[in-house]
């Protein structure tokens, strides 16, 4: 079941591909803040998971606000000729590495846990 | 089913940030780290280039002209005489080698004691004399004027406009190295319009007066209005010879 996310993933791609839909240059900038949002929400979803305290509906919310927000704040940063979007730059990529190195302790946990449960069975 | 739900919602996420990253690959040069400033920097690149190659192929096409003129007149000497003559009429029309008349304007700058004495800038025009007549000239020069002289001094591409002072107070102002003296009179030969709309924008008259000279702008829209001379100054390389064999 875990290759459903990757499944996902590919088919996002595949049909952003084949369907040629191109956003004009001066928005470019707002598409890549959401994106970034879009991925600290999805390892945070994936931290969330890994700890049981996963919740489908403040998911599913914070995904699409977090990417509207961010994408909102690069807009008003962009309208007041303040680099706003420096803010969501920033929280975001301070978030995603928190997130990215808690995900990848609680899995050395389970890998080292799942080890010594291996070595206990084979001891005689 | 907690689990269950995270992964579809995960697949669901994944599926839009897979298309974002598309759309957004797709969208932005990856070259390029400020898309906008490129596409304009571009437009104004072609633009440039569309320009000269209009100048260039406009240029050749006069220069293949010339060449067939010369390789039609090869057989006759009197026709390549001919040819070379009209050839040298044409370098001396467009050098100011040769005297001009046409539709222009008159522009007479004189002392005036009876305009209001403002002692901000009164006298001021003794002084700045050079450069203000340059200024006017080079705008007339910008504003469709062909052909312009100065106290009858015609102005070329190699011309100087000089305020010399000497070991006393007074200066005297020197056109192609001839001093002039006051009233200043401005021939110019070209675009009526625009050349007393650029006089008016800049105010040339009103600044005049307020240093006490009265400038007198004249239009002369008459076939040969104005008449304009042939520079006869030094040419380049009347005194100064090109070293040979370095």
């Amino acid at each position: 079941m875990i290759w459903l996310p990757v499944m996902g993933l590919i088919i996002g791609a595949a049909i952003g591909y084949i369907s040629h839909v191109h956003i004009p240059v001066a928005f470019s900038s707002y598409l890549s803040i959401a994106v970034l949002a879009a991925l600290d929400t999805v390892f945070g979803g994936v931290r969330a998971s890994l700890e049981k305290s996963f919740d489908g509906r403040v998911f599913l919310t914070g995904f699409f606000s977090n990417i509207l927000l961010a994408a909102l704040l690069a807009f008003i940063g962009n309208q007041l000729g303040v680099d706003l979007y420096l803010a969501a730059v920033v929280a975001f990529g301070v978030r995603l590495f928190q997130n990215i190195a808690v995900i990848r302790r609680i899995v050395f946990e389970r890998m080292s846990q799942r080890g010594k449960g291996i070595r206990e069975l084979k001891r005689p | 089913m907690n689990r269950r739900t995270f992964l579809w919602s995960l697949t669901g996420v994944s599926a839009v940030l897979g298309f974002m990253l598309t759309v957004q690959l797709a969208s932005r040069p990856a070259s390029s780290t400020n898309g906008m400033a490129s596409f304009l920097d571009l437009t104004s690149q072609i633009d440039e280039a569309s320009t000269e190659n209009r100048i260039l192929a406009a240029d050749l096409a006069r220069q293949r002209a010339q060449l067939a003129q010369y390789q039609a007149a090869a057989g006759s000497r009197a026709l390549l005489r001919k040819a070379f003559l009209k050839d040298e009429q044409s370098v001396a029309r467009e050098a100011g080698m040769t005297r001009v008349s046409g539709p222009g304007i008159t522009i007479t700058i004189r002392d005036d004691p009876k305009l209001p004495f403002i002692p901000e800038y009164a006298g001021q025009f003794s002084t700045e004399s050079d450069q203000l007549i340059s200024q006017i000239v080079n705008d007339l020069f910008a504003n469709g004027a062909t052909a312009i002289s100065i106290n009858g001094q015609r102005l070329v591409t190699t011309s100087s406009i000089r305020l010399v002072r000497g070991l006393g107070p007074s200066a005297t102002l020197q056109i192609n190295g001839n001093p002039i003296v006051s009233p200043y009179v401005i021939r110019a030969i070209g675009s009526i319009s625009r050349m007393k709309a650029v006089l008016t924008v800049d105010n040339v008259a009103i600044v005049l007066n307020l240093m006490q000279e009265d400038c007198i702008i004249r239009t002369h829209p008459a076939k040969d209005g104005v008449r304009i001379p042939a520079y006869n100054g030094r040419l380049p390389g009347q005194y100064a010879k090109e070293v040979g064999g370095s």
